[in-house]
């Protein structure tokens, strides 16, 4: 059986640091949070793993730079496909046109017109 | 006619003027002042002014009524307890005893208590933990006192008392020497005094008002934060995962591979007993009736002259030094849980079962003992009802055992 007092205690510690419950998350507001000095807030979580960012974002210098490495490498990355993709687009094209020569081809010889390659 | 409260202030103020430095031992010693039968250990090297402090203390509290008992001259058992009347076993053929003073004072002082001898230790061990004292088959109840004690840890010629006879002290406090402004101000004290700092000091309160502020004191009501945060600090300094208080096996040895090796149980050898948690409350309560409250601070600063001589390091370079050490990064951890809003979470899981709940708990239970625990009784509640399997719960994947105290068994 558990005690009035310990029940008491927890309550009175979840009045203290109340969350917010909902179906399947649980948050809460942290009251009287300083950042040190030169520190970013959440800001790469929410970048990485994809959690939600603070309602104010602070970054500082090392994690800005942490960024902009990620978004000349992701701009290199999109050129590199945009050239790969406008290549496959070619030998599309190319492919396309080989299987509308080839299906005309067998269509006339089984029409019996005299097409002969010769 | 002021009221105990204003008296035991002015007992300190009087105290504080007759003995220099050590103010924060003063208050402790005069707070645990405060409730039923109260003992007090008083820990110095020579010299550093133990016995002095001890009898100030008495002399503030019961004037004349005290009899102090030296460990340094043979003291035998009659003179701590009683002894046989003679002549009413030669005339009457009745054992009657005749029962020492130190029973009957209200002020009990033991000087050099560790160079008592074994037998008489044992006297007095009884009359501590039981109100009462036993001499030739008759019994005497002793009612209520205040004791004060002293020893010199350092004492080459001393008896090694039994730790649950030391557990009987409320708390010990340690004295440090004077430093240099402080020496000045004490060959000032000596000249105003005439070397008479003792005989001079006046009895503060009478031993009824101090019963009347042990009632008082009593019967305070600590609001559940408080009397949470003591049985968590005690509780923090008590638990094991290898149920170090049953195991032949001691640390730092058991502790070897151990999940929590880098927590501050892994650093206790002898936990505090359960007593620990009582002191602890009583001068709670008397430092809300004394000064009208008690911060987390106040108890962590409390606890380190409960714990000293209850517990037992692993390794110890300053008993003193490395127990503040501990308490420090229990307070850290106190707030960690807070933070991690641990006792909502754990309140919210008292009411019903919530999976989301019950993994954020789990999270936090591998890096917290003492709230594994109570997340493991809970567990096996909702075993019980259907909601969890045992395979899922926290006890089977990490191994844990939850029974009187902690089990382990190795895979």
């Amino acid at each position: 059986m558990t005690s009035e007092t310990y029940k008491r205690f927890l309550e009175s510690q979840a009045e203290k640091n109340p969350v917010k419950l909902d179906r399947k998350t649980l948050s809460w507001e942290e009251q009287d949070v300083r950042l040190p000095p030169g520190s970013s807030s959440n800001l790469l979580e929410s970048v990485y793993l994809g959690r939600e960012p603070e309602e104010t974002v602070v970054v500082d210098r090392k994690s800005a730079k942490l960024l902009q490495e990620r978004l000349t490498g992701l701009e290199i990355e999109v050129n590199r496909l945009h050239r790969r993709i406008r290549g496959m687009k070619i030998l599309i094209w190319v492919l396309l046109g080989i299987t509308v020569l080839l299906g005309l081809f067998i269509f006339f010889r089984l029409q019996g017109a005299p097409f002969a390659i010769s | 006619m002021p009221s105990p409260r204003v008296k035991m202030k002015d007992l300190e103020k009087e105290i504080k003027s007759r003995f220099i430095g050590n103010e924060e031992a003063i208050r402790m010693a005069l707070l645990n002042q405060l409730h039923r039968r109260s003992a007090t250990l008083i820990r110095a090297p020579r010299g550093i002014g133990k016995s002095t402090l001890m009898l100030l203390v008495l002399k503030g509290l019961c004037g004349d009524d005290m009899v102090v008992i030296s460990g340094a001259s043979e003291v035998k058992r009659g003179e701590v307890v009683g002894r046989l009347h003679i002549p009413s076993l030669e005339r009457e053929g009745v054992e009657r005893v005749l029962w020492a003073s130190f029973t009957k004072a209200r002020g009990k002082g033991l000087d050099e208590v560790n160079r008592l001898n074994p037998y008489t230790t044992a006297n007095v061990h009884h009359m501590m933990q039981f109100g009462e004292v036993w001499a030739y088959g008759q019994k005497t109840p002793v009612g209520d006192y205040t004791l004060l004690a002293n020893e010199n840890p350092g004492d080459p010629s001393t008896f090694i008392h039994s730790p649950p006879f030391y557990d009987r002290f409320d708390v010990s406090v340690p004295l440090n020497s004077l430093t240099l402004g402080e020496k000045f101000r004490l060959q000032e004290l000596l000249d105003r005094y005439e070397d008479s700092l003792v005989e001079s000091m006046p009895q503060v309160l009478s031993f009824e008002e101090l019963e009347e502020a042990r009632k008082e004191v009593l019967e305070i009501k600590l609001n559940p934060d408080l009397v949470g945060y003591v049985n968590l600090i005690v509780r923090d300094f008590q638990v094991c995962v290898r149920d170090r208080e049953e195991s032949e096996v001691k640390p730092p040895t058991l502790c070897e591979g151990c999940h929590f090796i880098r927590d501050v149980c892994s650093m206790i050898k002898e936990p505090p007993s359960e007593r620990a948690t009582v002191i602890l409350s009583h001068l709670a309560k008397a430092a809300v009736w004394l000064n009208g409250g008690c911060t987390l601070d106040d108890l962590l600063r409390m606890a380190l002259w409960v714990f000293s001589h209850r517990i037992k390091l692993v390794r110890v370079r300053s008993l003193l030094g490395d127990l503040q050490e501990l308490l420090n990064r229990e307070r850290a951890k106190l707030e960690d849980r807070n933070a991690r809003r641990q006792w909502t979470v754990l309140n919210e899981l008292s009411k019903d079962f919530n999976p989301s709940l019950y993994r954020l708990a789990r999270e936090a239970a591998v890096e917290d003992v003492v709230f594994a625990e109570e997340l493991m009784k809970l567990e096996e509640g909702w075993i019980g009802g259907g909601q969890l399997k045992r395979e899922e719960t926290l006890s089977a994947q990490m191994d844990w055992r939850l029974t009187s105290a902690w089990r382990t068994h190795s895979k």
